[in-house]
C-alpha cells in the first residue's frame, strides 16, 4: 500500500497533511489520551476519603493480591472465552455459507446480520431475560418436548451470561470472517480437493489459515468489548455470573474507590492485550504475511 | 421374447444402481444443504427470536409473563408513550446521536484523507493511534472520562456524553472511509490532475462523489452506535436520561415490564425500517458510482 501511495504523483504536501490531521489528532489527545493518562495516575494514588494522595502501589497490590478478585478474574475469562469459542463455532459455518454458497441470498443475509447489530443491545438483553426466566419460553419449551420435568434455573447463572454474550455479537464475528473468506481464491479449494484433500484437511490447511485475519478482527471487535460488559452480568448474571466489569462499575459508583477501580480497569486492558496477542500468535498471522 | 425379458430385468436392476450413484454423488451435497439450513434457522432464531417474543408480549393483554394469548391490546403502547421519563430519554439519545454523527463524519473523513493520501514520517504511528479508541475497552474510555471530568470540574451532562461518543465514533468513520479510499482506483486521480484539475477540484469533483456511499454508511453506523452505546454513556451521563441507561435502570428492578416491551418493540421496528431504507438508498448510490454494496459492510471483499 505504502509503495503505491509514495509512487503516485497525487500525494499532497506535509503542511496540508498536518492541517488535515490536526483536528482528529487533537480530539484524540485531549479526550482519549488525556483521560487514560489521568486514569493511570489515579490507579497509582490512594484517592478515597482523604483526597488525592501520593504515589502508591496499594491499589494494584490489593487488586492482584486478594483471592476474591482473582476468582472474579478467572470467572470473567472462563465466561468470555467460552462465549467466544461458541461464537466461532456458530459463525464460521455461517460465514463460509455466506461467502461460498449463499448466491442470491448473500446480500439479504448480510443485511439481516447488519440489522442485528443495529438493534439495541439493552433491549436484546431484556428479551433474553424473559426467554431464560424460570417461567420463560425456554423452560416452557423444554418441558413441552419432555426433556425436563421441572423448570431449570438458567437465569442468574454463568450459562445465562455466556448465552447473552454469544448471541449479542454474532454479526461482528461473521462479517470479518466472511470478508476474509471472500478473498480466498476458489481455485485454491478446488486444487486442494483435486490433490485428494478431504473437507477436514481443506478446512485445516486452506480455509482456517486464510480466514485467520477475520478471526483476529473478530477477537478485537467482539472479545475485548465483552470484558467491558457489565450490563449483561447485571441483568442476567446475578451473583454467579459476576464479572470484572461489574466489579469496576461497583467500585466507581457504589463504593467510590476510584483507585482500586482504575487499577482494575488496567487489569482489563492487560487481559485484552494478552488475549489479542495470544490469538495472533496462535493463528500465525505473521507467518502467513511473511 | 427372452430378450425383452432380460432387458426388462436389467432395467429393473439398473434403477437402484443409478439411485445409488446419484446418492453417493449427492449425499454430501444434501448433507451440507440440510446442515446449512438447520444452522441458518438456528442463527435466525437466536438473533431475532427474542425481539419477536417482545413484540408478541407487548400486544398481549396480561400484566404477568404469560404465553397464552389473553387478547390483543395496545394499552401498553399508550402507557409507554405517556411515560415522560421514557420520552425524555429517547429524545436525549436521538439528540446526542444527531449531534455526534456529523462531527464524527467530518473528523473521520479528515483522518482518513490524512492517512490514505499523504506521505509523512510517523504516518503508521498516527494511523495506529487514531484506531486506538476502537481497540481499547470502552470501560476504560468511560471511567477515564468520569475521573477526568470530575478532576477538571466539568459537570456530567449530555455534552460530556456527546464528546465521548465523538471520540469513539470518529475512528469508526475513519476505518470505513480509509478502506474506501484504498479501494479507489488512483489512476483516476492522476487522470484528473493530468487534465488540469487543481487538488481542491480533485477532492470536490472526483473523490467526494465517490465517497458518498461510504460516508453515508459510516454516518448510519455511527448514529446507530451512539444511540445504542451503553458503557461509555453510563459513566458520562451523570443524572441526565438516555435511552440505554433508562432501559438498564428498569431491568435491574423487574422482569416482565409490559411498557418496556412496548417501547422496545417500537424502537426495534423503527430500527428495522431505517436500516432497510438506508440499505436501499446505499445500494442505489453505490451502484451509481460503480461500487459493490457488500464492500461497504465487509470492508471490501475484493473481485
Amino acid at each position: 500500500m505504502s509503495a503505491r501511495v509514495s509512487s503516485s504523483g497525487v500525494a499532497f504536501g506535509r503542511r496540508t497533511a498536518a492541517a488535515v490531521l490536526a483536528s482528529p489528532v487533537l480530539t484524540l489527545l485531549v479526550f482519549f489520551a488525556g483521560p487514560l493518562i489521568y486514569l493511570t495516575w489515579v490507579s497509582f494514588t490512594r484517592a478515597d476519603i482523604v483526597g488525592d494522595g501520593s504515589f502508591t502501589f496499594d491499589n494494584y497490590a490489593e487488586v492482584l493480591g486478594e483471592p476474591i478478585y482473582r476468582s472474579i478474574f478467572l470467572d470473567t475469562i472462563v465466561i468470555t472465552v467460552t462465549a467466544m469459542l461458541i461464537l466461532f463455532l456458530v459463525a464460521f459455518p455461517i460465514a463460509s455459507f455466506l461467502a461460498f454458497r449463499a448466491g442470491k441470498w448473500e446480500i439479504p443475509m448480510l443485511l439481516a446480520l447488519v440489522l442485528t447489530d443495529e438493534l439495541n443491545p439493552l433491549i436484546r438483553l431484556y428479551a433474553w431475560q424473559i426467554v431464560m426466566n424460570k417461567e420463560g419460553v425456554l423452560n416452557r419449551f423444554l418441558e413441552a418436548i419432555g426433556l425436563i420435568d421441572e423448570p431449570l434455573t438458567i437465569l442468574f447463572t454463568k450459562t445465562a451470561v455466556v448465552v447473552v454474550l454469544a448471541t449479542g455479537s454474532l454479526a461482528f464475528v461473521v462479517i470479518p470472517i466472511y470478508a476474509a473468506l471472500k478473498t480466498v481464491n476458489r481455485s485454491l479449494i478446488e486444487a486442494a480437493r483435486d490433490l485428494g484433500a478431504g473437507w477436514v484437511a481443506i478446512l485445516r490447511e486452506v480455509l482456517l489459515p486464510l480466514a485467520a485475519t477475520g478471526f483476529i478482527a473478530a477477537i478485537i471487535i467482539v472479545f475485548v468489548p465483552m470484558l467491558s460488559d457489565f450490563a449483561s452480568p447485571a441483568v442476567v448474571g446475578g451473583r454467579e455470573g459476576y464479572m470484572i466489569a461489574s466489579l469496576i462499575e461497583e467500585e466507581f459508583n457504589a463504593r467510590g474507590d476510584w483507585g482500586v477501580g482504575s487499577a482494575l480497569s488496567f487489569v482489563v486492558l492487560a487481559i485484552s492485550a494478552v488475549m489479542v496477542w495470544m490469538s495472533i500468535k496462535i493463528s500465525k498471522v505473521g507467518r502467513l504475511q511473511a | 421374447m427372452e430378450h425383452a425379458a432380460t432387458d426388462g430385468a436389467r432395467a429393473r436392476s439398473a434403477r437402484p444402481v443409478v439411485r445409488q450413484v446419484f446418492w453417493t454423488i449427492h449425499r454430501r451435497e444434501l448433507v451440507t444443504r440440510v446442515a446449512s439450513a438447520i444452522m441458518l434457522a438456528f442463527g435466525a432464531l437466536i438473533l431475532f427470536g427474542p425481539f419477536l417474543l417482545l413484540a408478541f408480549l407487548s400486544f398481549n393483554d396480561s400484566q404477568i409473563l404469560a404465553f397464552g394469548f389473553r387478547g390483543f391490546t395496545t394499552r401498553f403502547y399508550e402507557e409507554a408513550l405517556g411515560d415522560a421519563a421514557m420520552r425524555e430519554s429517547l429524545r436525549n439519545s436521538l439528540v446526542v446521536a444527531g449531534l455526534t454523527t456529523p462531527i464524527c463524519v467530518v473528523l473521520g473523513t479528515l483522518g482518513a484523507f490524512g492517512i490514505a493520501r499523504f506521505v509523512f514520517p510517523g504516518r503508521g504511528l498516527v494511523a495506529g493511534a487514531l484506531t486506538l479508541p476502537l481497540v481499547v475497552p470502552s470501560l476504560l474510555v468511560g471511567v477515564g472520562a468520569l475521573v477526568t471530568f470530575s478532576k477538571v470540574d466539568v459537570p456530567l451532562s449530555l455534552y460530556t456524553v456527546a464528546v465521548m461518543h465523538i471520540v469513539v465514533g470518529f475512528p469508526l468513520v475513519m476505518a470505513i472511509v480509509t478502506a474506501a479510499l484504498f479501494r479507489f482506483d488512483r489512476s483516476l486521480e492522476e487522470a484528473a490532475l493530468d487534465l488540469g484539475a487543481t487538488r481542491r477540484e480533485l477532492v470536490w469533483y472526483v473523490l467526494l462523489p465517490y465517497l458518498v456511499p461510504a460516508l453515508a454508511a459510516a454516518a448510519i453506523f455511527v448514529f446507530g452506535w451512539s444511540f445504542n452505546s451503553f458503557t461509555v454513556t453510563f459513566f458520562t451521563v451523570g443524572s441526565e436520561r438516555m435511552f440505554t441507561v433508562w432501559v438498564f435502570s428498569k431491568l435491574r428492578r423487574g422482569t416482565n415490564l409490559p411498557t418496556v416491551n412496548a417501547i422496545s418493540t417500537l424502537v426495534t421496528f423503527v430500527t428495522v425500517v431505517v436500516v432497510y431504507i438506508a440499505y436501499y438508498l446505499l445500494r442505489r448510490s453505490a451502484v451509481r458510482s460503480g461500487q459493490d454494496v457488500r464492500s461497504l459492510v465487509a470492508g471490501g471483499p475484493q473481485q
